[in-house]
Parts: structure tokens; C-alpha cells; sequence
């Protein structure tokens, strides 16, 4: 079941990405892409595919996501392209790009068909719409900066938990934008999500200047 | 003798302008100038009589009503005005009124009212007191209306105008409503002081009564249960030791729900370290088959250039063991298998040789012997994931186990908890709490005796100016008998009086009966043709009768009350409705005697009348008893001819001819 969930919700992402331009997308940019959107599911009543996860050298990654997107890859749901293995001060590492196959289509269409799919594809699409309106030069520094990853006392190999909305930093944000609006206003649940992939991409700029 | 000075309106003169319903010949509406005597509203049905005569009622009362108004039982009601729907006349039009105003004179006594209301709203636009204009809010005009009639408030000159000048279409008599009657004395007999006084203590009495019955339940209520715990001195043993059992059972299920608690959160956070630490050891295991993949990346891009990307990915997640991502099977065991075909020149899927490859090298020395170090690390790293996943698997089954055991746990804990209570609810109240109880009931008793002797005291005060009310109608019964006896004569051949009585009933739902004064009806008849007999009723009489009686009697008391010099005006809607024919000209003739009496003052009855029998027409105006001429210079001062100021409905349209006919036939001499 797990496992069927993290394929279909990448393969949403991927549609998403390849409609708002973004396909064929890194290895890198794709699992920082997925960290997000499991930190801000609740945003949107979607349960995250993953609620946990290490805090690594090289940015948020799932191994076992990894292993599904080449799973994917192989069925022709997904296409992988140039694939290259690197040594470099972090040991090996093997980079690809990854973008919709030709049976992705059929994948959404059958999804798309069960209430639960369609609820699925609406929060996927929102966040990386949301996702795609960044500046490119930020796009792959800004779950960095993520509350959830970013938080105070968290270094390399911490065990981030999300799992409770007590515990989801990055959730408890976008929803104090609320606080910040005139009076009687209040922000619907996109525009806290874009609210606060815009804080995310000013606190990207900060540490970068 | 009435104490106090009442003056009645009298219509002057009406005029309505822009209402879509009154257009008027040439679109000015209407304009009529009331003289003493009769004035007949005539028309047929639908055309508008009844708004018209609504229209002069809503001029001087505007849109204020009272709340819970009932015109039998009046003093039951509370004497409190509220603002009511005021969209009567904006709905019977389809432009909701706009700019349609009334402006109607009224005389009261020597005081002219002259006042213009927007027909929407019912708002007073501009009123006038003998000729000067009046300013201020709303309720300040009105209350200059309410001054010129002599009354000191709003519901007073509602109920008098409403119930005792106007006689419309819902026909709610006065003779045979007792509390309406009372209601009209109270109002017409009391200075307006007392007249104040009187109606508040109704409503407090009232209201005091409703709160001591309903304070009374409650108290009999609280008695009867202490009473009966009182009662009850047995102290059950045994229901004292099934309570004790009981509470056992609720600690020792909480203790276990507290101790499967902490179980499942040991559980839960066995289950978030094993996760931490799979998710690390999958994180090595990537680490490791990356620099497996990128040892041998070199040597596979060489041997095999052409390859796609998703076969060398599948490739090398078997080289390196990771697993099939073909079959999805993790790990692959053979993987040392494929990497020595590819070093033998052979293809690693099937096992042909390909023939030597200049492209192909051998793997150094070092990068096999880190490969083979590799292996067998990542193979460790394997194993470690596989023991914590099944250990993950082991806790999950715990958590599950736990729930289960947990839901159970508080299922029987809700039981128990409810049983003790249930018992405990059983046991008599310990001598405390009982203590408490008497100290309440107590206290309440003695709210309920304070009511009542506030009930009583206020009983007393109301039943003594009642008992002034008394003398006040015994001292007016030969005026108004006389009176009543000179206009039921004008109508009926028996022979009618009144008789003055009493009807004893109290203020509240229950108390001290207190004697109301009343008149009531007696009559000859057939089978009593000497001696008359009380009809308190109005199914006493017949339906011709019925009507007719009331309005006698109010020509009697209008007379009896009324200053010397003063003119009234009785309004009365459509009076041949329930009249027998051979009573027309009887009925007819008695209005037009009561315009006529106290002759020099201003008397006017005006009396709305259907085109579908033209005698009642002809006996209101009194057509035989004048000339040609006059017939003609009266009958236009005398008649609001809504066929002609009125919009034609579809009847009108049709049969204008016809009606027109009739009219004219009615203002014929017989």
C-alpha cells in the first residue's frame, strides 16, 4: 500500500512538474521537491508519503523513493536520462534526470478516477505550482531552508519527525501567515501554501547574500 | 360621571396622491371633504374599499401595534406598542407605494390634526397642530395625535380608535365582549392617570402570577423530592458494598488503561527509533551501491556505449545487487554472476560472447579489491536493514495488539464508571447535602410567599380603583340605557335594553375574583314578548340583529361619553353584509339619526358599501326623504365613487355599464 501511494504521488509530481516546465528534473531537485510536499500535506488534508526523514550531507533524499522512481522508470511510467556517477568530497554519488513516460498518462487517468487520486493530484499540483512560480537560481536551495530541515538543533544525520502537526514546523508557519493579514481577512490554504514557499525563497536569498 | 376628557377624531378631509390603486379620474388622485352626516364608499370588491378605510385608520395610528394584541381578552395582552409590517399599502401596488403619500384632516374637539404619511413607510412626513407645523422624530409626532384626543398614550388611543371608532371588517362587537367593554371604560371613564395606573397593575399582576405558578412547580417539585429522601431513612448495606465493588473495578481498569498506555508509548517510540534507524542504514547502503555503481560505471559505459539509460540503470541496480527493477525483487543474489559475464567479454542478460571489445579493459586490481570489499559491506548493511525491519514489523503487531487491548480496556471503563454512578445516584444523600436542600426549598418558599403578598397588595390597589369603576358605570347605566334604548329602537321592533352586571373573573390564572363591570344585552323576543331576557351571547340574536345592536350601543356610549359641543365619526365597513333586506332602510335610517344627533356638531358615519344591492346605498344617503335637487347637489358631496377614483379591475373593465346603472338607480327615489 505504501508503496503504491509513493508511486503514484510521484508520478503526479512529475506530471505537475513536466505541465508547469520544470521535467526533466534532477535527482536532487525531485527528492527536495518530495521532502516539501510530505511537510506541507496537511496544509491540504493529504497525509504525507513519508512524515520522517534524516537529515543528510547532500539534502533531503529518500533511498526509498529512489528505488521507486527507477522502479518507474523501468515500467515506462517515468523516463531516467543522464545518468552519471561523480566522486566528490561526500563520496560517490550517481545523478539523473527524470521526467513523465509514456505510461504516465494512463496512470493519472486511472488515479484520477478514485476520490481519493483526485484530492491527491489537486495538493500535488498546488505545491509544485507553487514550486515552479520560484526563481530558478533558488529552486534547489529552498527546502534547505525549510522549517522542518532548518530547524534549531537539527545538524547532518538528525532524525526529523513531522509526523504530529505539534511537531510540523513548516505547517505552523504557513498557517501564522493568517496572523499578518488586515482584519476579518484570512488566507485560504493556496495562498498559505504560496505565502510560504515566497518566505522560503526570501530566507534562501538572506543566507545567500 | 367619565372623568376623563376624551375627544374623538373626525375626518375632515382625505387625500391621497401617486398610490397606483387610487389614480383618480384625471391621475390627481383623491380629494374628498367630509360634511356632517353620512359619506358612502362605494365600490365592488376589489376595488379598494377596505384599504381606503385602512388607509384613514393607518393616518392616524401609523405603523405601531399592540404586542400579542387580542381584541376579546385585550387586558391579557401586555400594554406595550411594537412596530409592526408596515408594508399593507407598498404590497397592494407594484411600485411598493413610491412617493404615494395620505394627508388627512381630523378635528378633536376644537384641535386640528392635519397629517401627511408617506404610504410605504407609514412615516409621518409633516404634521400640522391647529394650522402650525410640528417637528421631530417619529414617535414625537405621533404623540401629538395621541395629545389632541385627550389620552396620554399610544396603546389607549390605539385601542379606542381601533376597537371603538372603526367597526371593520372582522366585526369584533363590544356588547358581547365583556373585556373589550372593560377595556373601552377603563380607557374612556378613568382620568389617564389612573387609566395608566389600572393597566400597569394588569400587566404586573400578570405577569408576578405567571412566575409564582411557575416558581410554585419548581418548589412543589424540590419539596416532594426531599420529602420523599427524607423518607427513605433505610440505609441500603448492600448497595453500599455493590458501590464499593464497583469503585474496585473502576481503579483496576484504570490502572490497566494507565499501564497499556505507557506500553503503547514505548511502543511508539521503539517504533520511531527503528525507523531512525533504518532510514540511516538506508542511507549507508545508497551511499555504498553508489560507489559500487561508480566503480564499475566506467568499465560497463566502455564495454556497452549504446546501452540506454534505463537498461544500464537496470544493470547496474543488478551488478551491484541492489536489486531487479524489472521484478521489483531486493536484493538480487546473483549479482557477482552478471559482473563476471561482463568481464568475460560475455553478455551479462544472456550469457553470448560478443567477441573481444578494443573498449573493454579489466578492472584494476585496486577497483576489484575495493568492489569485493563492497560487497560485503553492503551485504552486512543488508542484513542490519532486514533484522530492524523485522523488528519494526514485530512492534507494529505489539501497537496493534495494544489498541485492541486498549479500546477494550476503555469500553469496560465507561461501563463501570456509569454503573458506579448509577449506584451511587441510588444511595441517599449524605446529611450535608440534605442540609443544603431544605436551605433551598426554604428560600424559595419564601420567594413564593413575598410574590404573593405582592400579588395580593397590588390585587388590593387594582380592585379599589375597580370598585371606583363600579360606581362610575352604575352612575352611567340611565344615560346609556337611555341612550342604547333610542337607537336599538330606530332598528328593531322588540323591544331592547341594557342591564348592568358584573363578571367576576381574576387578573391571573388563578387568585381573588374581582367583579369587572359590564352592560349586557336584554331583548323581547317571540316567546318572551313582555319581558326581556339577558342575551350574553351573540349567537342570542340573529345575524341581522347582531350587528346593529353593537353599533347602538356604541352610538350610546359615544353619546354618553362625549364632551358637550364635540362631534365623532364611526367608520364601519360594508354594514349591509349580514342584513337581511327588510332591515336596510331600518338600518340605514339609524345611522343617518345618529349623524343627525347633537345636530350643529361635526358627526360623521362613514360607511363603505358593495354595488351588489343598491339599497343600502340609497337608505344611508336617505334618497326619499330629499328632492330631485338635492339628490343632485348631495349625492357627489356624500359619495367616494371608487368606480371612478379607484384602477378598474377586470370586473370594473367589463361591467363598468352595468354598475354605472346601478349607481345611478340607487341615487333614485323608490
Amino acid at each position: 500500500m505504501q508503496t503504491d501511494i509513493t508511486r503514484v504521488w510521484l508520478t503526479y509530481l512529475l506530471m505537475a512538474a513536466h505541465r508547469t516546465g520544470l521535467a526533466p528534473m534532477s535527482k536532487k531537485r525531485l527528492h527536495r521537491l518530495v521532502f516539501l510536499s510530505n511537510c506541507l500535506a496537511p496544509l491540504f488534508e493529504a497525509t504525507p508519503a513519508s512524515a520522517q526523514i534524516v537529515k543528510y550531507k547532500r539534502g533531503p533524499f529518500y533511498p526509498v523513493v529512489q528505488w521507486e522512481l527507477d522502479r518507474l522508470a523501468t515500467m515506462g511510467v517515468l523516463t531516467v536520462a543522464n545518468i552519471v556517477y561523480f566522486h566528490d568530497r561526500d563520496g560517490w554519488w550517481q545523478d539523473a534526470d527524470y521526467s513523465v513516460g509514456p505510461r504516465a498518462r494512463a496512470v493519472i487517468e486511472y488515479c484520477s478516477g478514485i476520490d481519493y487520486g483526485r484530492r491527491l493530484e489537486t495538493y500535488l499540483t498546488e505545491v509544485t505550482t507553487a514550486f515552479a512560480s520560484l526563481p530558478p537560481k533558488v529552486l534547489d536551495g529552498v527546502a534547505l531552508r525549510d522549517e522542518n530541515y532548518a530547524q534549531s538543533g537539527a545538524t547532518t544525520d538528525t532524525f526529523i519527525d513531522f509526523s504530529t502537526v505539534e511537531q510540523n514546523l513548516s505547517v505552523q508557519t504557513a498557517r501564522a501567515f493568517k496572523n499578518l493579514m488586515p482584519g476579518g481577512l484570512a488566507p485560504s490554504r493556496k495562498e498559505e501554501l504560496f505565502l510560504y514557499l515566497r518566505f522560503l525563497e526570501s530566507v534562501s536569498k538572506e543566507v545567500a547574500a | 360621571m367619565p372623568n376623563a376628557i376624551i375627544r374623538f377624531p373626525v375626518l375632515k378631509r382625505l387625500k391621497v396622491s401617486n398610490y397606483q390603486l387610487f389614480p383618480g379620474p384625471d391621475g390627481k388622485g383623491l380629494d374628498h371633504t367630509f360634511e356632517s352626516g353620512v359619506t358612502v364608499v362605494v365600490g365592488v370588491n376589489g376595488l379598494g374599499k377596505t384599504t381606503l378605510l385602512n388607509m384613514i385608520l393607518k393616518s392616524l395610528l401609523g405603523d405601531h401595534e399592540p404586542m400579542k394584541f387580542d381584541p376579546y381578552n385585550p387586558a391579557a395582552g401586555v400594554h406595550k406598542m411594537v412596530k409592526q409590517d408596515s408594508e399593507y399599502f407598498a404590497s397592494r401596488t407594484t411600485n411598493f407605494a413610491s412617493g404615494a403619500t395620505v394627508e388627512a384632516e381630523f378635528v378633536f374637539g376644537n384641535t386640528t390634526i392635519r397629517v401627511v404619511r408617506q404610504l410605504r413607510t407609514l412615516n409621518i412626513d409633516h404634521l400640522w397642530v391647529d394650522g402650525q407645523e410640528a417637528t421631530g422624530e417619529q414617535d414625537a409626532l405621533q404623540h401629538h395625535i395621541v395629545t389632541a384626543s385627550g389620552l396620554t398614550n399610544l396603546y389607549d388611543f390605539f385601542y379606542i380608535v381601533r376597537s371603538f371608532t372603526f367597526f371593520l371588517e372582522e366585526k369584533v362587537p363590544l356588547i358581547w365582549n365583556p373585556r373589550g367593554q372593560f377595556e373601552i371604560f377603563r380607557i374612556l371613564l378613568f382620568d389617564p392617570a389612573r387609566a395608566k395606573t389600572f393597566a400597569h397593575l394588569a400587566d404586573e399582576i400578570q405577569r408576578l402570577d405567571s412566575q409564582y405558578r411557575n416558581l410554585r412547580v419548581y418548589v412543589n417539585k424540590r419539596a416532594k423530592e426531599l420529602q420523599q429522601v427524607e423518607a427513605n431513612t433505610t440505609d441500603d448495606e448492600q448497595l453500599r458494598e455493590q458501590l464499593r465493588l464497583k469503585e474496585v473495578d473502576v481503579n483496576g481498569l484504570d490502572e490497566q488503561d494507565s499501564t497499556v498506555r505507557q506500553q503503547i508509548d514505548r511502543a511508539l517510540t521503539r517504533k520511531t527509533t527503528l525507523l531512525e534507524k533504518v532510514e540511516k542504514l538506508r542511507l549507508t547502503l545508497e551511499e555504498s551501491q553508489s560507489e559500487f555503481e561508480g566503480l564499475l560505471s566506467t568499465y560497463f559505459s566502455r564495454a556497452y556505449p549504446d546501452l540506454p539509460d534505463v537498461v544500464s540503470n537496470v544493470l547496474n541496480h543488478l551488478v551491484s545487487g541492489q536489486g531487479c527493477l524489472v521484478c521489483g525483487t531486493t536484493p538480487v543474489t546473483i549479482h557477482a554472476e552478471y559482473r563476471e559475464k561482463a568481464e568475460r567479454g560475455l553478455c551479462p542478460f544472456c550469457g553470448t560472447d560478443i567477441g573481444a571489445n578494443p573498449n573493454r579493459q579489466p578492472l584494476a586490481a585496486k577497483t576489484s579489491a575495493e568492489i569485493k570489499k563492497l560487497e560485503s559491506g553492503t551485504g552486512e548493511t543488508r542484513k542490519s536493514i532486514a533484522i530492524v525491519q523485522k523488528e519494526m514489523q514485530a512492534t507494529q503487531e505489539d501497537l496493534g495488539k495494544l489498541y485492541e487491548k486498549r479500546t477494550k480496556i476503555a469500553v469496560d471503563l465507561a461501563a463501570a464508571r456509569l454503573a458506579a454512578e448509577q449506584l451511587r445516584n441510588r444511595l441517599p444523600p449524605s446529611g450535608e447535602e440534605l442540609d443544603e436542600r431544605r436551605r433551598e426549598v426554604d428560600k424559595r418558599q419564601r420567594e413564593m410567599r413575598k410574590m404573593k403578598a405582592d400579588i395580593e397588595e397590588m390585587t388590593a390597589s387594582y380592585e379599589k380603583i375597580l370598585a371606583g369603576s363600579r360606581r362610575t358605570l352604575k352612575e352611567l347605566s340611565d344615560t346609556l340605557t337611555g341612550k342604547f334604548h333610542y337607537y336599538a329602537g330606530q332598528f328593531l321592533a322588540e323591544n331592547c335594553n341594557l342591564a348592568y352586571g358584573e363578571e367576576k373573573r381574576s387578573l391571573g390564572q388563578e387568585g381573588e375574583l374581582l367583579a369587572f363591570p359590564n352592560f349586557q344585552v336584554v331583548m323581547t323576543s317571540g316567546t318572551s314578548p313582555r319581558v326581556g331576557t339577558v342575551r350574553s351571547r351573540d349567537d342570542q340574536v340573529s345575524e341581522s340583529q347582531k350587528e346593529f345592536i353593537d353599533l347602538a350601543f356604541r352610538m350610546a356610549l359615544f353619546d354618553a361619553v362625549r364632551q358637550p359641543g364635540d362631534g365623532v365619526m364611526l367608520v364601519i365597513e360594508t354594514p349591509e353584509a349580514s342584513l337581511d333586506t327588510v332591515f336596510v332602510e331600518s338600518a340605514g335610517e339609524l345611522l343617518r339619526n345618529f349623524a343627525k344627533q347633537n345636530s350643529g356638531q361635526h358627526n360623521v358615519v362613514l360607511a363603505s358599501c358593495n354595488l351588489n344591492t343598491g339599497n343600502m346605498v340609497r337608505s344611508l344617503l336617505g334618497i326619499d326623504d330629499l328632492t330631485a335637487r338635492q339628490i343632485k347637489e348631495e349625492a357627489p358631496k356624500r359619495i367616494i365613487n371608487l368606480l371612478e377614483l379607484a384602477a378598474p379591475n377586470a370586473a370594473v373593465r367589463q361591467f363598468r355599464t352595468q354598475y354605472n346603472k346601478e349607481l345611478k338607480r340607487s341615487l333614485q327615489k323608490t
